[in-house]
């Protein structure tokens, strides 16, 4: 006997984005009920299993961050992009991942993705290493080390795995 | 005061989306142009959907604009690495040295 | 207020599909064609919300959320060709 909700996370996500599309109507809740359990199961071979969350806390704060940063760092990207482009010094930038669970190292590299000056490019085949290519480039040690303080690290608090 | 808000997310988001055309055009190698668009841009366009969501909210509230600004956001990380995967594979040509060894989970062969 | 704003963000939106556009026409590579179309409509959403804002309505909500998801499907199908065209297959 399945779950009648395999993902319940999902599943009231896609009811609340129903809703917000249309209206708060009767009618519409019902039809977002009916998509929030026909879709999770109708996807659900494609579908890994989501690692439980320890601490909303924590997954609310690196929202906030990872906002912010995108905020801040897009201004430093304007600066770079209407400076100078013969100054820049771009470079590929290997990332050893600690983060082992598919959907965690996803979030990492989307968050890394995101916040301009870097972009995640490629993964080893063992996703064990995460390829970057960063716009500006000056010191690759340190780089690495305060991307991982920064989003890593938060991550792996928030999520069990 | 409503129309303060809306004119400076909508000068915000035309500064960032000006920002991202110009690191289009202006970037020399095809790796250092996929920061512009995927970045700025988002950031723009997230920019003028908040704008639009702030012009709204007098006549009637919703949070539909926010639902594109969302999925953009969700998939700009997406494209790019597919498109530097593309890159990568086609061995473009980089200011950066090419690294040798590549193969990514969104690139497995069927 | 609102009108300047308005005009200068349907000036810098043009300008940036202009950009776009000569970066279409340029290449060099076909991963630089796909970028530009990638950048290219991302900005149409951005043209047709400030319509809406313009316009005061939200008519064209629809429209965008459609290219939205369009354009980000015609992207990732065409990067998957160009990655692996090259490869045989």
């Amino acid at each position: 006997m399945k779950k009648a909700l395999p993902f319940p996370l999902l599943s009231l996500a896609l009811a609340a984005c129903w809703v917000t599309l249309t209206e708060i109507s009767p009618s519409h809740l019902a039809l977002a009920f009916v998509l929030a359990v026909a879709i999770p199961h109708i996807t659900e071979p494609f579908l890994v299993e989501l690692p439980g969350i320890r601490s909303i806390g924590t997954a609310l704060r690196l929202a906030g961050l990872v906002a912010w940063d995108i905020v801040l760092a897009n201004i430093a990207v304007a600066r770079l992009v209407l400076g100078p482009v013969a100054r820049l010094r771009p470079g590929f930038v290997h990332v050893p991942l600690a983060v082992t669970h598919p959907h965690a190292i996803a979030l990492f590299a989307s968050i890394v993705s995101i916040v301009p000056g870097s972009l995640s490019i490629a993964f080893s085949p063992d996703a064990r290493t995460l390829l970057l290519h960063v716009l500006h480039l000056e010191d690759e040690q340190q780089f690495v080390a305060k991307l991982k303080e920064r989003y890593e690290r938060p991550i792996m608090d928030m999520l069990k795995c | 005061m409503q129309d303060v808000i809306v004119s400076l997310l909508l000068l915000v988001g035309s500064f960032f989306i000006l920002v991202g055309a110009i690191g289009l055009v202006r970037l020399p190698d095809f790796f250092m142009r996929l920061h512009g668009p995927t970045k700025s841009t988002t950031l723009g366009v997230g920019g003028m959907l908040l704008a639009a969501v702030v012009h709204a909210a007098g006549r009637d509230f919703s949070l539909r604009e926010s639902l594109i600004t969302l999925f953009l956001f969700v998939t700009a990380p997406v494209s790019a690495y597919l498109l530097g995967q593309a890159g990568l594979r086609r061995r473009i040509m980089s200011r950066a040295p090419l690294p040798d060894e590549v193969s990514g989970p969104g690139c497995r062969q069927p | 207020m609102l009108t300047v704003a308005l005009s200068i963000a349907f000036a810098s939106i043009a300008l940036a599909m202009a950009g776009c556009t000569l970066r279409l026409l340029r290449g060099p590579d076909p991963v630089d064609r796909v970028l530009a179309f990638d950048t290219l409509y991302i900005n149409t959403i951005a043209l047709l919300i400030v319509m809406d804002i313009h316009q005061s309505t939200s008519l064209f909500f629809e429209a965008a959320l459609l290219i939205a998801m369009i354009g980000f499907v015609a992207t990732v199908a065409l990067a998957r060709y160009l990655a692996r065209g090259n490869i045989g297959e």
